[in-house]
């Protein structure tokens, strides 16, 4: 084929008009991780003492996984643009850090170094590493998914951002559920969990975003 | 490139008229720097053209296109050195070709039958009444007894598998 005769089948498919990734991300990938946690409350149930013992630190993991689903998607839709490198589009990721810095210190601040271990080891480790990247996968599949219509340059970053989005988003649920309020227990194994989703989401990226 | 993303058949071709020189100066710089012949330019161009279309709602429209169409180019010509280099061949024929071959104004005649032969009976019938005579999408639904909007869904599915061929070609044959 000449190229000039494949131009006349490109602007012959000009009507076909692809829409923005954006759009189809922001409906179906909070749609399915919706499903994720719905399903899960509906089973697991949300945490009885949500008012009496746990509304403070329920607040702290509601806004770190908004702030890791906001930050992480907000660069997994730039990095889906073909000429934005994962440096730029990952830079937001500092607002978590910078958060997870203020969790960290404020429990520092107010308890000290005593007993900081077992504040930090709480029973709910396993539960939190395996529910979080559990509740993760959908959104995460649904998230890479749409993501194949985007044209990144770097598909394992791009990966990583939606497995961390998706983490973030699946923490939503999960801090619905989960009754460790010792805020290092959450800056600690809430982060190790969105990142073993990120871990994840580099895998799949790598051999899905490829286009 | 605004006008044709608004539908603008007329402004689309001029645009990739256009784009088409820009294209392959890049496709021939980034093939030289990284020491390879210059075999592969049309089909990297083409790969890259067909890229261009089917990824264009990824161009911010608030943005220069020059970097976005940069960064296209550079993908698709990285990607072929990439699935080339991968399996670690000094591609002689391509060295041999690239002196052999004359000029031909970059408009290197392409393994026709190779590429539309991933394509069904139909949708091969339809990119070539389109490509190499030119006809609309209208005119060739005339002519094959099939709607207009059952052209542009074939038309279309048959440009997303030609994309998925041309990637899946260069691990094949060589």
């Amino acid at each position: 084929m000449r190229t000039d005769d494949m131009l006349e089948l490109l602007v012959q498919d000009l009507p076909n008009q692809p829409r923005p990734v954006s759009a189809i991300l922001l409906r179906w990938w909070p749609a399915a991780a919706a499903l994720a946690g719905a399903g899960f409350l509906g089973i697991m149930g949300v945490r009885p003492d949500l008012v009496a013992a746990g509304l403070v630190p329920t607040l702290v993991k509601l806004m770190l996984g908004a702030l890791i689903a906001l930050t992480a998607i907000a660069g997994a839709l730039d990095l889906s643009r073909p000429e934005v490198q994962a440096q730029a589009a990952s830079k937001w990721l500092f607002a978590v850090v910078g958060f997870l810095g203020l969790v960290v210190a404020t429990d520092l601040l107010r308890h000290g170094l005593d007993g900081w271990w077992a504040r930090l080891f709480g029973k709910g480790i396993v539960t939190c590493l395996t529910l979080v990247p559990a509740l993760a996968a959908l959104p995460l599949i649904a998230c890479l998914t749409i993501l194949r219509r985007g044209a990144t340059s770097e598909p394992m970053a791009a990966g990583a951002l939606a497995g961390l989005a998706s983490a973030g988003l699946a923490i939503l649920a999960y801090g619905l559920f989960c009754n460790e309020d010792s805020p290092l227990f959450i800056a600690t194994w809430y982060s190790l969990a969105a990142l073993i989703v990120g871990l994840a989401g580099a895998a799949l990226g790598r051999a899905m975003l490829r286009w | 490139m605004r006008l044709a993303l608004d539908g603008d058949q007329v402004a689309y071709k001029t645009l990739l008229a256009a784009l088409v020189p820009h294209v392959r100066g890049r496709v021939r710089h980034v093939l030289a720097r990284s020491g390879r012949g210059q075999a592969e330019v049309e089909d990297i161009v083409q790969e890259t053209l067909l890229a261009v279309h089917l990824k264009r709602a990824t161009w911010d429209r608030s943005m220069p296109l020059t970097p976005w169409l940069n960064a296209v180019t550079r993908h698709k010509t990285i990607d072929l050195l990439r699935r080339v280099g991968a399996r670690g061949e000094v591609d002689l024929d391509d060295a041999v070709e690239t002196l052999a071959a004359p000029e031909e104004g970059g408009e290197r005649q392409l393994d026709v039958h190779r590429m539309l032969s991933a394509l069904d009976g139909r949708q091969r019938q339809i990119v070539e009444q389109v490509s190499l005579a030119g006809r609309s999408a209208a005119e060739v639904g005339g002519q094959l007894g099939m709607s207009e909007g059952a052209v542009r869904v074939a038309l279309h599915r048959a440009l997303k598998k030609l994309a998925r061929t041309f990637k899946g070609r260069t691990d094949a044959d060589r």
